[in-house]
């Protein structure tokens, strides 16, 4: 991944912007975290937040216009309901606290700059300057300090409160001159001694100094407060607008800048367009916030500190997190996707040592769900699959990944799985059924029904293609390995004379529009719902129906499944997350195999946000699902309930079975090819390899396990074949059982077992693997 | 050497079936993405075949290797 591609994935993620609140604040005071702390009766805490932010707290959180409450989340007119009280939350805050100075002293610039007037404006300026490290000359034409401040009643500002702000000043490197007298000669001998002078003209005896010093208020630069010549800066004047604070604060900062960019040399324009008030391009749903009105201000001086925390717990702290609130893997690594970006790129970029995020890289089901939620579509299973693919290619994959899917998938497609042929009375082609690696390896007799029901029904003759479609090569970041699946696919197409393809599975839908566009490919739910019902199709009751999340983006799919679940006599309701936005099942993007804990909090969480039962019209969402305990059926199930397996009569959805596991899987795809080439298209049967003829008996707690450790029934009858061909193997005197290993690549296998007495049948124990290499036992 | 006395306990009773020796610790080398462990093992005297056990292949094995994956 370059930078450029961080950024790029970055900007997209708005997470990070601001709140409302904060964008449109002049001095952008960080009111999300000052509300919260006030919320928890955190003062002082909210304080240190203001003071951060705000000159002269004590005086600003008192009087402050309080612009940002115009903006608010919650006084959105469209959704919301009152804005948070912010001006009053900062006065409640800076009555019940005090500001202490700074204990971090600047090192000294060396240089001074000088301030003409003693209004808010103007000591907001000295304060800044002071605070970068420069002596400030401050030049008050009055008595008294202060300038349009003092016009403020008591009860509003007291006295003390400029006097306490003044006394932090003091003992800031600002000397203050009162009774000054200021006209163009003494600003014309200010300019020579000083970086440069700022006039805050928010000061009743300043009114018309501008005149003296030769320009128009109107043409203050309103970027720079450039007022004409260089060195001269200028804000804050008198309008006849009523006054506002932190405006007149903004136009001290603003010449503080530059007047700080002026000593250092550097542009006075460059890059300030986040100074005052902009628009954030943060995005914060109202969906789940309950309606509040503003807590009443009860009595004249203000919100008590009990009424204070009430509404500061009205902030709904706003944030997008859009995304993470629908995933459970988002939310697992606690963060969001412009976090994940940058780690995700570090990650990428280490040469030693730790690579952190590997585990999130591998674990994302790529579904989709994030970028459908996103206000900027920021997908991160593409973000993840491009990880991947370089993580191949820098041959940092840890092997432990996606091994296991990709030797599956070499199977899928070896001579073993694969299959293509027309239609065995005519010869024809004009269609292929192409049922998918998973409802093969799940439920072969599904394939078998389905296959004569479409050659019963549909014209110009009907062939299959067994072959996988390329996905768990694509999501293992092999694209190479993808390449080559989908043009060994695509032969097989082009040898059957390019027929129309009904897809059982939307994955390979998905995968096939993208990579092989030319093919004509429509789902079997499209095909099927034209067509007669099978004999005694049908079933009853209520279900959630479970759209896979490969397709989001085909509702044409989505639309038929439901029509013919209604055929088949069921009724179906949506789950929480449905169409567009359904949920992942935990397959996807193998995330099950990568990280199959991560697999069972995302069908933890689709199973108890919905009632059950489920109704899924994906092989592998029917399995996944049902592997939590979930109750689900698949839409061929009420197609073909007379091929139940070990049907419950009694029960209310005699057709609910949990899933084969991956070795199984295996077993019935090869099973199901035989089968197929024997019965259909009356084919002498492959010839079978030596470690077939190995049969296995496995107790069903031993077979649980061994599928659990992604052991294969060909791995063990392999390790056997080799013990019982070589002699090499461990024996236990009392047991009479062996023990054997055989280490056919990456992986090496363990078993213990006993032979029967009947010809080539062990009985198997345990088995287990590592991935260790043994030294000179190879 | 990494020992591991008690589940190396639990293979007594094992023999080598090509040698007819019994299994008795001896140690083996590891290696796995680059690094090499030294271990004890049931191990055949005369011809040297070990076993993994499989408290070793899921317990601590499986943890050093995810370590050197970095996960
Ligand atoms: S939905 Fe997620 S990725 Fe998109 S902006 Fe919000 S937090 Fe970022
Ligand atoms: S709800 Fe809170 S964080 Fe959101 S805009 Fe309002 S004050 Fe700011
Ligand atoms: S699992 Fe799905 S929703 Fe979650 S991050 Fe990956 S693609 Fe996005
Ligand atoms: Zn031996």
């Amino acid at each position: 991944m370059e930078q450029q591609d961080l950024r790029q994935w970055e900007w997209l993620c708005i997470q990070e912007e601001p709140p409302l609140c904060q964008a449109t604040c002049p001095i952008h005071v960080d009111v999300r975290l000052f509300a919260r702390h006030m919320a928890a009766g955190k003062v002082d805490d909210a304080r240190k937040v203001l003071a951060k932010t705000m000159p002269l707290s004590g005086v600003l959180g008192r009087i402050c216009d309080h612009p940002c409450e115009q903006a608010c989340r919650r006084g959105d007119p469209r959704d919301g309901d009152e804005a948070i009280r912010i001006g009053s939350l900062e006065r409640s805050c800076v009555t019940q606290s005090d500001a202490r100075p700074r204990s971090i002293p600047v090192p000294p610039k060396g240089k001074s700059a000088a301030v003409v007037g003693g209004g808010l404006s103007g000591l907001t300026a000295a304060w800044d300057l002071a605070r970068k490290g420069y002596a400030v000359h401050v030049l008050v034409p009055e008595s008294e300090i202060g300038g349009v401040l003092l016009a403020y009643p008591d009860k509003v500002l007291p006295k003390e409160a400029l006097v306490r702000e003044l006394e932090l000043m003091a003992s800031m490197r600002i000397t203050i001159e009162t009774n000054a007298s200021v006209d163009a000669e003494r600003v014309e001998s200010l300019l020579g001694e000083h970086l440069g002078v700022y006039i805050g003209l928010d000061s009743p005896a300043l009114i018309d100094i501008h005149l003296d010093l030769g320009f128009e208020p109107d043409a203050i630069d309103p970027l720079t407060r450039g007022a004409g010549r260089p060195g001269l800066f200028a804000g804050a004047p008198i309008v006849s607008a009523p006054f506002s604070p932190i405006r007149a604060a903004l136009h001290g900062r603003q010449a503080a800048v530059s007047l700080d960019r002026l000593a250092q040399g550097a542009s006075l324009t460059a890059s300030r367009d986040k100074e005052g008030p902009f628009e954030t391009r943060l995005y914060t749903s109202m969906h789940d916030v309950e309606h509040a009105r503003a807590v009443k201000l009860t009595g004249p001086d203000g919100y008590s500190p009990e009424e204070a925390r009430q509404e500061a717990a009205r902030c709904i702290q706003c944030e997008c997190m859009e995304c993470v609130k629908v995933c459970p893997y988002l939310a697992h690594f606690k963060g969001y996707p412009k976090k994940y970006a940058r780690e995700i790129y570090n990650n990428l970029s280490v040469i030693h040592g730790l690579r952190q995020a590997n585990t999130m890289i591998e674990s994302c089901s790529n579904c989709g769900l994030c970028a459908e939620v996103c206000p900027n579509d920021f997908h991160m299973g593409t973000l993840c699959l491009q990880a991947r693919s370089e993580m191949v290619q820098q041959d940092k994959m840890p092997p432990s990944a996606f091994d296991f899917a990709l030797r599956d998938l070499d199977f899928n497609v070896s001579h073993k799985a694969v299959l293509a042929r027309p239609d065995p009375d005519t010869g024809a082609c004009e269609w292929a059924f192409v049922p998918g690696c998973q409802l093969s390896g799940a439920t072969p007799e599904h394939v078998r029904a389905a296959y004569d029901h479409l050659r019963a029904n549909l014209d110009g003759g009907v062939g299959m293609i067994l072959h996988c479609c390329g996905a768990p090569a694509a999501w293992a970041g092999r694209p190479d390995l993808l390449a080559n699946v989908t043009e060994s696919f695509r032969s097989l197409w082009k040898e059957l004379g390019e027929p129309r393809l009904i897809l059982a599975c939307t994955t390979c839908l998905q995968t096939f529009r993208e990579h092989l566009p030319e093919m004509v490919c429509t789902s079997l739910w499209e095909t099927l719902e034209s067509l007669a019902l099978p004999q005694g199709a049908g079933g009853q009751g209520a279900y959630t129906l479970h759209d896979p999340c490969t397709s989001r983006h085909e509702p044409a799919v989505q639309v038929s499944a439901r029509a013919m679940a209604k055929r088949l006599g069921v009724i179906v309701r949506d789950p929480d997350l449905t169409g567009i936005y359904t949920e992942c099942c935990g397959f996807g993007g193998l995330m099950e195999a990568a990280n199959p804990g991560m697999a069972t909090k995302v069908v933890a969480q689709r199973t108890t946000d919905n009632p059950a039962p489920f109704l899924a019209y994906c092989a592998m969402c029917r399995d996944s699902l049902s592997r939590q305990g979930a109750k689900v059926i698949h839409l061929l199930d009420l197609l073909y309930p007379h091929l139940a397996r070990e049907p419950e009569p009694a029960s209310p959805y005699p057709l609910i079975r949990s899933g084969s596991g991956p070795a199984d899987k295996h077993e019935n795809r090869a099973r199901l090819r035989n089968q197929l080439a024997r019965e259909i298209w009356k084919e002498a049967p492959e010839p079978m390899d030596d470690f077939e003829r190995i049969q296995l008996v496995l107790e069903p707690e031993v077979r649980d396990a061994v599928d659990a450790r992604r052991i294969l029934a060909e791995d063990i009858q392999r390790a056997i074949l080799h013990a019982e061909t070589t002699g090499r193997r461990m024996r236990h005197e009392e047991s009479g059982h062996f023990i054997a290993c055989h280490q056919p690549a990456a992986v090496t296998y363990w078993v213990e077992y006993a032979p029967q007495p009947e010809g080539l049948v062990f009985r198997v124990y345990r088995a287990w693997s590592h991935r260790m290499v043994i030294k000179g036992v190879a | 050497m990494q020992r591991f006395p008690e589940i190396i306990a639990r293979y007594e009773g094992w023999t080598c079936q090509q040698c007819g020796k019994p299994l008795m610790p001896g140690k083996a080398q590891l290696t796995y993405m680059g690094s090499v462990f030294d271990v004890e093992l049931p191990k055949c005297a005369k011809c040297g075949m070990v076993i993994v056990p499989e408290e070793l292949a899921l317990g601590k094995m499986l943890e050093v290797e995810q370590v050197l994956e970095d996960k």
